[in-house]
This record gives structure tokens, sequence and C-alpha cells, in this order.
């Protein structure tokens, strides 16, 4: 059986000696390869030597991404920009020599081992980190495939774009298990879901006595997730006056707590989600341009599941399975006309209505059997409208406004939220503003 | 030396196996001179921590924790600290018991010792959700759950998950709630451990009925129930109830939904716990509201908040005391 090879496409002389090294280290055979030479079969990497030569190198890069096989540059340049450049063009990662060395160890030391999620090409499934997205479709295997490859650089900010409700923060997991952090903490918040005058001190920390009711000094969730990935659900309603400091946060790598005066240095991976429109938002005003753009280095889409037709059944058997584990009960078989009811809807709530019809239908069904009148919710408007007469546009959404926030117990974020509009919106509404955009 | 350390080594293997009360009756039993040590006053503390004397517990943790401290011994002070956090916690006194339970968290990460940063973690996070403060309540679970992910700690996250499906639902997030008592629910399961599952399928019951799904709520409930009567556990009971009761109320079945609340009530007082009193109070007000009888509802929301003040639970109070609409 011969040994697993490593490609190595030298544009420059810098660091020869360390290629021979890793084949020794790693037990893999070291071949040099041409610009216009094929990757070799058996092949777990290919590394583009490029130090002081990585423009040249992003340029080549794009034939040798279409291989399939992980392409790594090299380089000597600490850039950020070749890092994204890198990415942007298909390849896996850029690394900065010496700085990043342990960093090119361990992944060319995951890649020997095939200790990385395997991917093959040929194949439909995923193994390993990538398991609970369940899926066949090209749309979500391409995203999938590109998740696999960034989730390889350890470093590099991702934006998850996709509608609710299709998987954003199994995705971010995903990328976490799937990447060199997989052994640090995973923590997820939801911006939208914590009220503004908490959100700093709850993000960023703060010190003793920073404000009334600081009795203790506390760490926030950025230095609780060092060493790991932080989450950052609902991105596009973090507030403007927030939005600065997480930039900073990302452009430093290091935070301030509330009330503190140092800085201290984080090692965070940030992945941020949304289902808003944030290029509009920049647009309004509503969301800084410079953050958005930091944070779009990468960005991964998950497709609706009107667009994932085909994995319907799949999505639903997978749910079947575990959630009769879950309430110990007889797994029932798919007929028929469950899948051509399962197939005839649009799932506008996508994997999670899906994920909620099969639980009701299977607690609801007689045993062994799931029963088609219980999949799928009444989708008919409610009928008990109170008709509000004289009142103007205006007067009905603010009122719609006013009981949503009273509601959510006074949290403008939750009460946006549940009006799915941003909180700016909602402001405007309460304002009296309603038909203002 | 050997008969010194022998009543410890028998307290400490009492205490491994769960049998506090063999261990205190080890420990009384001991020679004085073992009495002075930190580690007797630590087993001491967490023996009648389990056995209700949470004044005591929290006495001797407190001794144990400064012994240990004059010695250097931070292994030790860790562990005096958070068990004297939680007889602070069972005291009422959430002050203490968040400094308490941060301090040994702190220490805890100091020395590596990542189960019980998770578990710090956890307990902060039932501070700040007994004080009302929901979305620090949260974050803190978070992070309970991602350390015990980290160490791989099933029983942890079994905790953990049923503790943030309970503050997501009170802050209305019911997808993102549903989500994490499911979650309970299976490693409730993977564990075997059917009190925390009767637990978590009650939480699960609950968040359906909050969304609307109340038919689901109620095959839910009716299990949890049925296991809890099975196991003689009595807490979960009243929570079984209490939740038959919101199922009740978001089906419009009011006089149903009273009874229910009424029968958890009761049952909570007879085991006389505070945070089940206070929260079917609550209950009792809510579906009296319902019902149009606004004086029944008033009384229940000023002995729910009055419940919640006595442990400590000052923002639920709060809540309590705006729905009568003016200060108690």
């Amino acid at each position: 059986m011969t040994k697993p090879k490593l490609a190595v496409l030298p544009l420059s002389e810098s660091f020869h000696e360390l290629w021979s090294d890793f084949g020794q280290e790693y037990d893999l055979d070291v071949v040099e390869i041409g610009r216009d030479d094929a990757v070799p079969a058996n092949c777990v990497a290919v590394l583009i030597a490029a130090g002081g030569e990585e423009r040249n190198a992003v340029d080549v890069l794009v034939d040798l991404a279409e291989t399939g096989v992980p392409v790594f540059v090299v380089g000597a340049s600490e850039s950020h920009r070749f890092g994204v450049e890198t990415l942007r063009r298909g390849g896996a990662d850029y690394f900065s020599l010496p700085g990043d060395l342990d960093l090119l160890r361990r992944t060319i030391e995951g890649r020997s081992q095939k200790s990385a999620p395997a991917m093959d090409p040929g194949s439909n499934v995923q193994v390993g980190a990538f398991d609970a997205l369940v899926g066949r479709s090209p749309a979500l295997l391409e995203t999938k495939e590109r998740a696999l490859r960034v989730s390889q650089h350890g470093d590099v900010s991702i934006l998850i774009l996709g509608e609710t409700g299709t998987g954003k923060e199994v995705l971010s997991r995903a990328v976490h298990g799937a990447g060199p952090r997989a052994t640090g903490p995973f923590i997820a918040v939801n911006c939208a879901a914590i009220p503004d005058n908490l959100l700093e001190s709850e993000l960023f920390g703060y010190e003793k006595g920073a404000f009334t009711g600081a009795a203790t000094t506390k760490p926030g969730l950025f230095e609780e997730a060092n060493g790991g990935t932080i989450f950052l659900d609902e991105i596009g309603q973090l507030p403007l006056t927030l939005q600065g400091k997480l930039l900073r946060v990302l452009e430093e790598k290091s935070v301030r707590r509330v009330g503190g005066v140092k800085d201290r240095s984080l090692d965070v991976k940030v992945v941020a989600a949304t289902h808003v429109d944030l290029p509009g938002a920049v647009e309004k005003g509503e969301f800084r341009e410079d953050l958005y753009y930091r944070l779009n280095v990468v960005s991964l889409t998950l497709p609706p599941l009107r667009e994932r037709a085909a994995d319907v059944e799949l999505l639903a058997k997978n749910f079947l399975k575990g959630l009769a584990d879950r309430y110990q009960v007889e797994c029932p078989p798919l007929t028929d006309e469950v899948r051509r009811e399962l197939r005839s809807y649009s799932w506008p709530g996508n994997v999670r209505e899906l994920s909620h019809s099969i639980e009701r239908a299977l607690l609801l069904s007689p045993p062994g059997q799931l029963d088609c009148s219980e999949l799928i919710h009444d989708m008919r408007p409610a009928e008990n409208v109170e008709k509000n007469t004289g009142s103007t546009l205006a007067d009905i959404m603010r009122q719609a406004a006013v009981e949503a926030v009273r509601v959510a117990d006074g949290n403008k974020s939750a009460a946006a939220r549940t009006l799915n509009v941003s909180r700016a919106r909602l402001q405007r509404l309460l304002d009296g503003n309603g038909g203002a955009q | 030396m050997a008969r010194l350390s022998d009543p410890l080594r028998r307290a400490r293997a009492a205490v491994g196996m769960g049998d506090f009360r063999a261990a205190w009756d080890v420990l009384q039993q001991s020679p004085e001179p073992v009495q002075e040590s930190a580690e007797w006053q630590l087993l001491a503390s967490m023996a009648v921590w389990r056995l209700g004397d949470f004044e005591k517990s929290r006495i001797n943790a407190r001794i144990a924790r400064d012994c240990y401290r004059t010695i250097c011994d931070v292994d030790g002070e860790m562990r005096s600290e958070n068990v004297a956090a939680a007889g602070a916690f069972a005291l009422g006194e959430l002050d203490e018991a968040e400094q308490g339970f941060s301090r040994a968290r702190r220490l805890a990460e100091e020395v590596g010792d990542d189960l019980l940063a998770a578990r710090c973690a956890n307990n902060l996070g039932n501070v700040h959700f007994y004080r009302g403060d929901f979305v620090v309540a949260l974050n803190a679970y978070s992070l309970a759950v991602a350390e015990f992910e980290k160490v791989k700690f099933n029983k942890g996250l079994a905790e953990a998950w049923h503790n943030m499906g309970i503050v997501l639902r009170d802050l209305r997030q019911l997808d993102s709630a549903r989500a994490a008592t499911g979650r309970a629910v299976d490693f409730a399961r993977k564990i075997g451990d059917q009190r925390l599952l009767a637990q978590a399928t009650c939480s699960q019951a609950e968040t359906f009925a909050l969304s609307g799904e109340t038919q689901l709520a109620r095959v839910l409930v009716n299990r949890g129930l049925e296991w809890a009567r099975k196991q003689e556990d009595k807490l979960t009971q009243v929570d079984a109830l209490r939740v038959l009761s919101v199922v009740d109320w978001k089906s419009g079945e009011l006089t149903a939904a009273l009874e229910w609340a009424a029968q958890s009530k009761a049952l909570a007082d007879d085991v006389s716990h505070g945070w089940m009193m206070a929260v079917g109070d609550k209950q009792l007000a809510v579906v009296a509201r319902a019902m149009g009888d606004d004086d029944r509802a008033r009384l229940h929301f000023v002995s729910a908040a009055r419940g919640f003040e006595k442990i400590g639970s000052t923002g639920n109070a709060e809540r309590m005391r705006r729905e009568v609409g003016r200060p108690d």
C-alpha cells in the first residue's frame, strides 16, 4: 500500500527543509509539482510554498482548488489580505511562517491521519462534525463542502446566512467541531434576545463597581470563549453602539471590560449569523459597513427547505428515528401518503418546522403509524381578529408594537424579533412613525 | 495516624456513595482532633447540606475554606467555597452565593478542574434565575453547557440543558426552549436518570403548551406525572400538576386549570418547597385572572411576591408586584 502524499508547489525556496520534515514526521511522500502538473493520486494536501510570492500563489490556487484536494498557501507575509484571498479563491487556508508553524503542523498532521472529517467527492454522505446537517441536495452539499474547507482555518470570521429555521446554529457547531478549535468551548449568543443594557456587559464583561449592581468582576462571553468559538446569532440586531466595540474586538483580537482599563488578548473564532438583509441594513445605516465586511470574510449560505425538496424525506426519516428514540416509541414507516404530503408543502419555517411537524405527528398518531392529518399545521389565517375601525394604519401598527413590547416584558429586542422587524423599525413604530421605512 | 484518618476515609467513602446520613454519623463520632481538620469540616458541610441543615453546612464550609486557604490548598479551598455557596443559595442569600460560586469557578479554572468549573457555571445560572435575571442566567447556563461538553459529562449536560429550557421559556424564546428541553430529555434518557427524565418531560410539556401545542403538552405531562408518581418524587409531581394547569389554561378549560393549580400548590405546601409554593401561587393567580376573578388573582399574586421575596428571588417578587399593580 503506497504512502499518502503531500504535494508541494514551490514558488520560492523558503522553508524548503520543512517539507521533507513533514514527510518524515507524518509518514508522507513529499512530491514536488509544477504549476501545470496534475495533483497526484492519494494526496492529502497541496502546499503552495509562496514565501515572498504570495500574489502569484493566489493566482495558481484556483485550478488546484478545483481538484477537491485541500490547498494550503504558505507564505511569509502576515498580511490578512492573503488569507482572505486564499479562501475566496477556494484555498483551504493561508499560513504565515514562522508564526503559524504550529498550526500548519497540526493541520498536516490532521490531514495525514485523516482525522479531519472525510470528504469523499463521490459520496453524498459526510462523516464527523457535519453529520447533523442532513441532506444530499446540491445546494446543501455545496455549502457543506465550503464549510468544511473554511473550518480548517481556526481564525477566520464566518457569516452564516439563511432564513429562520434553516440550521444556522447547527452549521456553526459543525464548523467548530471540524476545526482546530474543536476541543475549546462553543458559546452561542442570541443578540436579539439580550436587552441592549445588558448586551455590552454580558458580551465583554465588567469590572467590579463599573456600574450599580456590579458587585463582582465578571468576564464576558468573549473571554469565556477563549480558545474556542463564539456564535453570534441574529447579528443584525446588534445595536449600533456595540457594533463598533465588536469591530474593535475582531480587529485587535482583544477586549476591554466595561469599567476596565486593560485590554485582554483574545483567541476566539467569531461566527455570526443572520436572516436579515445585511447589505440593506448597511444602506439604511442600521449596520456598520466596516463590521459587515469584517464579519463577511467568508460567508456560508444555508438554502431554504423549499430549494432542497429532495432532502425533505431524508430529513423526515432522520427526525423520526431520533424522536422515536427520545420518546421510546416505535419508529413508524413513511407511507406514500405521508411522502406526498411532505413533498407538497413549501415549509416556510424550513427544517425547524419540518422537525416540529414530525414530532407532533409521531406523538399524536397511533403507535407505529404517522397520521397525515397531524403532519402539517392548519395554515388558514386566524379568524378572530379584532377589527379596528376608525384608526389609521399608523395607530394600528403602533398598538401592535406596544402590545409586543408589553408581552416581552419591556424587552424591545425580543419584541422586534416577535414582529419580525428590526429594532430600529420597532422604535419608529412605537414613536408612531409606522409608515416610514 | 491510622486511627485519626479512619473516620475521614469512611466518611469520604460514604459521601462518595451518596449515603450522607452514614457519613454524618461517622463524622460525629470522630475524635476531637480529627474534627478540627479542614477535611472534617468540608465533609461535614457536604453531608449536612444533603440532610437539609443549610446553615450548619455553610458554617462548616466557611471554616474549611479558611483552613485550606491558610495552608494554600487551592483544591480544598475551591471545594469548600463551592459548598459554602450552595449553603448560601439554599438559604436565599443570593449575593453571597454568587460571589462564592464565582470564586470557586475561578479557582477551578486555575487548577484545571473543568468539571467543577462547569458545575459552578450551572450553579451561577441558578442564582441568576432565582433572582429573575433570566438573560444572565441563560448565558451562565450556556457556559455550563460548553464546559460540560468539554469534559463530556452527560449528567451535567442533562441538567444544564434542562435549566436552559426553563429560562428560554421564561424569556419566551419558545423554539429555542423546545430544542433545549428536547436535549435535556435525550441526555436524561442516556444516563438513565428517571427523576431528571420526568422533570425534563414536564418542562417540555410546558413549552409545548405555551407554544399552543396543548395536545402534545397533555401527552407529555401525563407521562411525566406518571413517572414522578412511580418514583414517589413529590417535587416533580408538584411541577407536573402545575403544568397540567398551564395546559388546561391554554386550552381554555379554566375550571380544570384552577383545580390542577390548587392541587399543585397544596402539594408544594406539604413539601414546604419555597420556590414551588411561590410558583404555585403565581399559576393560581394567572388562572383566576383568566376567569375574571381579579380579587382572587390579586391575593395569589401578593402571596407569590411574598414567597419569592422569602427565598431571595427579588426579580420575580417585583414581577408579581407589577402584576398586582401596586407595591406590596
